[in-house]
């Protein structure tokens, strides 16, 4: 059996349902975007399927191996976490050199050539990396491992926009030279949502959306035009956004629409996944 | 592959410690023997005299602290790496047991190097922990070959339980909250150091004990480390114990122990 298949997945911090009944499947080959707002289960979903920590019910399968407690299983994947699990003492190069020893298809010399390209200076100790920097140190790792599935929590945080544009070109580029599994939690979707095959969105524990980001991009649309335009063409539909700048205004709308029924002087754009995002995982 | 490579690390911790920890040992000897060198050239120093005795007893201390060091970013690289707790566990036996080996090869080197010095001047004095606790057992062969057996395998024995031991409290440490840590460490001096002495020497007053609790536990460790009985192969059984008792546990604390924030 191939992928990442979770089943039934419930976790409780406390009081606190962190995931409930959580099930899905990552396909090999694909990259995912794991959405959700900050505290979702996103992090703590990408922490059980690496053995970090355990689930209070359920299961995970790497390619048909049971993930906990399982080396075999385990060496399937590398998670590029948010809290740095290296130890702050090496520098930069001492990690490459474990990692190297730890995955045997780690490739040293594209990570010292990444390393080079995000302007990381790896003979600096784990600990002295700036928030950005750290990102960059683990985000190195991750593109360098060649494991079959790559999860990455919050990979671009920190991160000016000009290292964010470079990961996401080198992570497209990794991608269509040596196919793997991507799974992006993040809530920066705007930017991601150009990348993403799949798209999964996680709120309060449950699992709200698992679709392809084609399927989903195509459940909605935008419209913009005057605001008496807009106002008279949203009457009968399901608006989930309105912006207004001036006498214009943008609507975010979800359900189909025929073009040729669009008056004149409308103009309409594809969904906003981020609006989509924001409605859905509104707490009212 | 993998396996080898978390022992490889956790065995790699310890290079530089275990380097610094035996140049500090040879300087002692160094010191020792210059002193020694320079007493013998000033005149009117007939009385002076050096004695070292249980300087094979510091890797002891320095592999507790080295168990006491072992868990939480060693814990943190095998998840960071997909290494499981078991294999952890697993590769942290191997890993103590070579330092145990090791270490007491080392300590045999220094016992040899302490001996030959005292052998060479007679104002220097070495003898072994060994020879301190067993000392009949010894009485008359101080440089016998049995006694380099028996002290490296005693060693091997010793090394293993303070290394599980340090090794069972940073688990536990690490599983504690901060309140947890708090209340463990402050009880744990309250009975070691105010209750204890005070309800041993109370109830002895009082006449409840013929005898004090700190009596019978000081004759207990004399009986299980052998030396009532004059036999280090006891100890080297109880040390055993010792060590599987520790491992079992801390094997109860890792076995769930989950990533902290």
């Amino acid at each position: 059996m191939n992928g990442i298949e979770v089943n039934n997945i419930t976790k409780r911090f406390g009081d606190t349902l962190a995931l409930n009944q959580v099930s899905l499947k990552f396909e090999p080959n694909k990259i995912y975007g794991l959405l959700g707002r900050n505290g979702a289960g996103k992090s703590t979903l990408l922490n059980i399927i690496t053995n970090r920590l355990f689930p209070d019910e359920g299961d995970i399968k790497i390619e048909g191996l049971a993930s906990v407690e399982n080396d075999e299983a385990q060496k399937k994947v590398y998670l590029m976490s948010e809290k740095n699990l290296y130890p702050d003492s090496m520098s930069c190069r001492e990690v490459f050199k474990w990692s190297l020893m730890f995955y045997p298809n780690f490739d040293l010399e594209y990570a010292k050539e990444l390393a080079k390209q995000f302007g990381l200076d790896i003979n600096k100790k784990v600990k002295t990396l700036s928030t950005g920097f750290s990102s960059i140190f683990k985000i190195v790792i991750a593109l360098s491992v060649n494991t079959p599935y790559v999860l990455f929590d919050e990979p671009v945080l920190g991160l000016d926009a000009n290292h964010r544009e470079m990961f996401y070109k080198l992570l497209i580029k990794k991608y269509s030279h040596s196919p793997f599994t991507a799974i992006i939690s993040t809530h920066l979707i705007e930017e991601v949502a150009m990348i993403l095959e799949n798209v999964m969105i996680i709120k309060n524990g449950d699992l709200l959306i698992n679709e392809s980001c084609e399927t989903l991009l195509k459940s909605g649309y935008s419209v913009s035009g005057t605001a008496k335009q807009i106002d008279d063409f949203i009457l009968d539909k399901e608006v989930i956004s309105i912006d207004a700048l001036g006498g214009l205004k943008t609507a975010t709308i979800i359900g189909a629409v025929d073009k040729s029924t669009l008056p004149l002087g409308i103009e309409m754009t594809g969904l906003d996944l981020q609006k989509f995002f924001i409605k859905l995982t509104n707490e009212e | 592959m993998k396996l080898s490579a978390i022992y490889k690390f956790q065995l790699a911790e310890h290079k530089k410690s275990i380097i610094v920890f035996y140049l500090v040992i040879i300087a002692i000897l160094a010191v020792v023997f210059t002193i020694n060198i320079v007493s013998v050239l000033i005149p009117n120093q007939s009385n002076f005299s050096i004695q070292l005795s249980g300087i094979d007893l510091a890797p002891t201390i320095f592999l507790f602290v080295c168990g006491l060091n072992a868990f939480k970013e060693n814990f943190q690289m095998s998840l960071q790496n997909g290494i499981s707790r078991k294999s952890l566990f697993v590769n942290r036996i191997a890993v103590d047991l070579t330092l145990a080996v090791g270490m007491s090869l080392l300590n045999q080197i220094i016992l040899f190097i302490g001996k030959s010095m005292a052998l060479f001047s007679a104002t220097i004095q070495y003898s072994s922990l060994l020879e301190e606790l067993y000392g009949l057992r010894y009485a008359g062969h101080p440089n016998g070959l049995m006694l380099y057996l028996e002290i490296f395998l005693f060693y091997i024995f010793l090394f293993a339980a303070f290394l599980s031991i340090g090794y069972f409290i940073t688990v536990a440490f690490y599983r504690m909250n901060k309140k947890q840590k708090i209340a463990y460490i402050v009880g744990f001096y309250i009975l070691a150091f105010v209750a204890f002495p005070l309800i041993d020497e109370l109830l002895y007053k009082l006449g409840i004990f013929s005898v004090l609790i700190s009596e019978v536990l000081l004759r207990f460790l004399y009986a299980i480390m052998g030396v009532s009985a004059q036999n280090p192969y006891i100890a080297m059984i109880s040390l055993l114990i010792i060590s599987i008792i520790m491992r079992s546990l801390t094997w109860l604390l890792v076995r769930k122990t989950g990533i902290k924030n």
